[in-house]
């Protein structure tokens, strides 16, 4: 790759939100569009239909209409955008590799707890999931992360049942739970 | 003000033990969340949501103004000691207060912020307590026109001053209205987008898609920054030689506050334009302007004063009007409705004792704040030095579990997750979260104000709004805001 030459002036940064808007312009309108759609499924009956359509199926189409529209307009924003090449005002801070991956797993935890939780119960499932997520977050040795997520679980269960008086799921532990 | 001090005798006999204990387990955790860099108010009521469902109403509002007047705080202290912003509102704070941490002077810094924090939370308490009751005598005239007129300036508002552009505020905001029109039709009682789920005819759970949307989101863009601990340097004590400013500089102290309160009432302006604008006055009338930025003491008090009376505010138009101004009211409405309370003239008329336990503990807790803020600070400057995993380890639990507690079934674990997902990316996207609760919040009362309005108008909804005028002018105002944005770009291109 060449070097840039000393005192050469740099490349101005360009816009490139507009994939971003053009993507988000998409969902807009396909939301919009398939929520419009889903209103024709109510049971609104003839005696129903007043206030001049905004009714019960005619409000929600109103707001699905609006969305596509609005959608429309972005979709033709990102493209006037990427016309344009706009320099770019402010560049987000974009999220490291790394950084997206460790999000990533620490969701797939998440996601992987609330179906294990029923299953496997509070006190089974918390350590589990704090622990895979004090490693993949904070980067802690399995002996710390496992005794910190010992910790949380206790705190958690000691608030939630005796604090505010709430069962958490028993799982394996029913009948045995305290 | 017979009147007043009658109310002020009320309002005593409405707070007891557990209103009061409510308050301060919400100053309390309220300041922490605050000091945490990256969490702050809106966070910590988010989180605080779920536990409000086994409260009366007063303390539950209690426990909702606690954080949110601790949360509004507690930003100072880490700008002081860090340099960085605890909380977005915080951020005009440490332009002086930093300055004079690095020059030794950090007890200064704190104390002063935490005064002027006091003194603005008090003056906005005062003003409140004025101001909403008055508002909602001229509100409780208003029909299903003006109301619809009322929930749409919020809205727009909300879409055209929030971060990000205003197209995109808007979209957030109708994505906000038709998560609010599943479950029941208000009016017909016929099923809408259920998906054949029996769970949904009561609408999505308000407290899953809130911690979705602000608390799973936030701690996934945590989870994806760079991990790094803070270092807080130095020993930050009270400096009670700084008390002595109250009399010398009383009049930034209430400048500052009045502007702060001025801006609150104002729905989407909120604590960051009231802190900046606060800021500079503050230096515009300063004798010596050049010492701002480097350390000056009127610089903390006029930031501080204005922010913290910014909630007693934003707060007026909610009580008064039942128009969420900024987003974190929008979530203590939800709190209210809950409850079965539902925000706005008639609560002066229907829940008469909730609206004033909402005064009394906005007042208790704006002088509470001082002795709490000062005596603690040690607990809030050891928070700082918490490692960021654990922090994040404990939000989300108590994210799920607050989320769980509130009807006890998975189903609303996973419609948290999924407005996580969309929340972090809508936040990726460049998208306002904000709109998206408050139309959501405000969903209800504009769909039902538009179609009794549309009943009323028989077909004509032009002749109808335009024998409004009250109706008519707000509606004006609201395509006004909308208009902003771009008459503003347009000004600067020309300027």
């Amino acid at each position: 790759m060449r070097e840039p030459t000393a005192g050469a002036k740099p490349e101005p940064q360009r816009e490139t939100g507009w994939r971003k808007d053009l993507a988000a312009s998409l969902v807009s309108m396909g939301l919009g569009a398939w929520l419009f759609w889903q209103t024709f499924s109510f049971n609104v009956t003839a005696s129903e239909r007043v206030g001049g359509g905004i009714d019960a199926a005619g409000y929600p189409r109103l707001l699905a209409s609006l969305t596509v529209l609005l959608g429309i307009t972005l979709a033709g924003r990102a493209l006037w955008k990427w016309r344009a090449a706009l320099p770019c005002p402010a560049a987000s801070p974009a999220g490291q590799g790394g950084g997206k991956l460790r999000a990533a797993f620490s969701f797939a935890v998440l996601l992987f707890y609330t179906l294990l939780l029923e299953p496997l119960g509070f006190l089974v499932a918390t350590p589990l999931a704090v622990g895979a997520l004090l490693r993949i977050v904070g980067g802690r040795g399995a002996l710390h992360a496992a005794v910190a997520a010992v910790a949380f679980t206790a705190a958690i269960f000691v608030f939630f049942r005796y604090g505010v008086n709430i069962v958490l799921p028993e799982g394996l532990l029913r009948g045995i739970s305290p | 003000m017979a009147e007043i001090g009658a109310l002020l005798g009320e309002l005593g006999g409405l707070v007891g033990a557990a209103q009061v204990s409510a308050l301060l387990i919400g100053l309390v955790l309220g300041i922490i969340v605050g000091v945490l860099p990256g969490l702050g108010p809106l966070l910590g009521v988010t989180l605080a949501i779920p536990f409000t469902f086994h409260m009366d109403p007063v303390s539950s509002i209690a426990l909702l103004v606690g954080f949110y007047q601790g949360g509004s705080y507690g930003g100072a202290v880490t700008a002081t000691v860090l340099g960085i912003p605890g909380t977005p509102i915080a951020a005009a704070t440490l332009l002086d207060a930093h300055p004079m941490a690095l020059a030794g002077r950090a007890s200064e810094a704190v104390t002063l912020a935490t005064l002027a924090s006091w003194i603005g939370g008090l003056v906005g308490g005062a003003v409140l307590l004025l101001t909403a009751p008055a508002l909602a005598k001229i509100a409780v005239r208003f029909g299903p026109a003006e109301t619809f007129a009322l929930a749409a300036l919020g809205l727009t508002a909300i879409a055209s001053l929030s971060q990000g552009s205003t197209l995109k505020g808007l979209i957030s905001g109708l994505f906000g209205l038709m998560c609010a029109t599943i479950g029941t039709d208000p009016f017909t009682g016929i099923a809408r987008f259920n998906f054949g789920r029996t769970e949904f005819s009561g609408g999505l759970t308000f407290v899953a898609l809130l911690v979705g949307l602000f608390a799973v989101s936030e701690v996934l863009m945590q989870i994806e920054r760079t991990l790094r601990g803070w270092q807080a340097s130095g020993r930050v004590g009270v400096a009670f030689l700084m008390f002595k400013t109250v009399f010398t500089r009383f009049f930034g102290y209430v400048r500052a506050s009045l502007v702060g309160v001025g801006i609150g009432i104002i729905p989407a302006v909120g604590g960051v334009t009231s802190a900046f604008l606060a800021y500079k006055l503050a230096r515009d009338f300063s004798k010596e302007p050049e010492r701002f930025g480097k350390g000056a003491p009127e610089g903390v008090i006029a930031s501080e004063a204005a922010n913290s009376a910014t909630t007693g505010g934003a707060l007026i138009p909610m009580l008064a009007l039942g128009i969420p101004g900024d987003p974190i009211v929008a979530v203590m409405m939800g709190g209210l409705l809950i409850h079965g309370v539902t925000p706005g003239p008639m609560l002066f008329f229907t829940n008469p004792d909730v609206l004033n336990g909402i005064f009394a503990t906005f007042l208790i807790g704006a002088l509470l704040l001082l002795p709490l803020g000062l005596a603690l600070l040690p607990l809030f400057i050891r928070v700082l030095r918490a490692p960021l995993d654990y922090m994040l380890a404990g939000v989300l639990l108590l994210a799920i579990f607050g989320t769980f507690a509130v009807q006890r079934q998975t189903l609303d674990l996973w419609i948290m997750w999924l407005f996580g997902i969309v929340g972090y990316a809508m936040r990726k996207a460049g998208f306002p979260l904000a709109p998206l609760v408050i139309g959501f919040v405000l969903g209800p009362i504009v769909e039902v104000n538009l179609r009794r309005a549309a009943t009323l108008a028989s077909s004509d909804m032009a002749s109808y709004f335009l024998g409004r005028p009250i109706a008519l002018g707000i509606l004006v105002l609201a395509a006004l805001t909308l208009a902003f944005p771009l008459l503003r770009a347009l000004w600067q291109r020309r300027t």
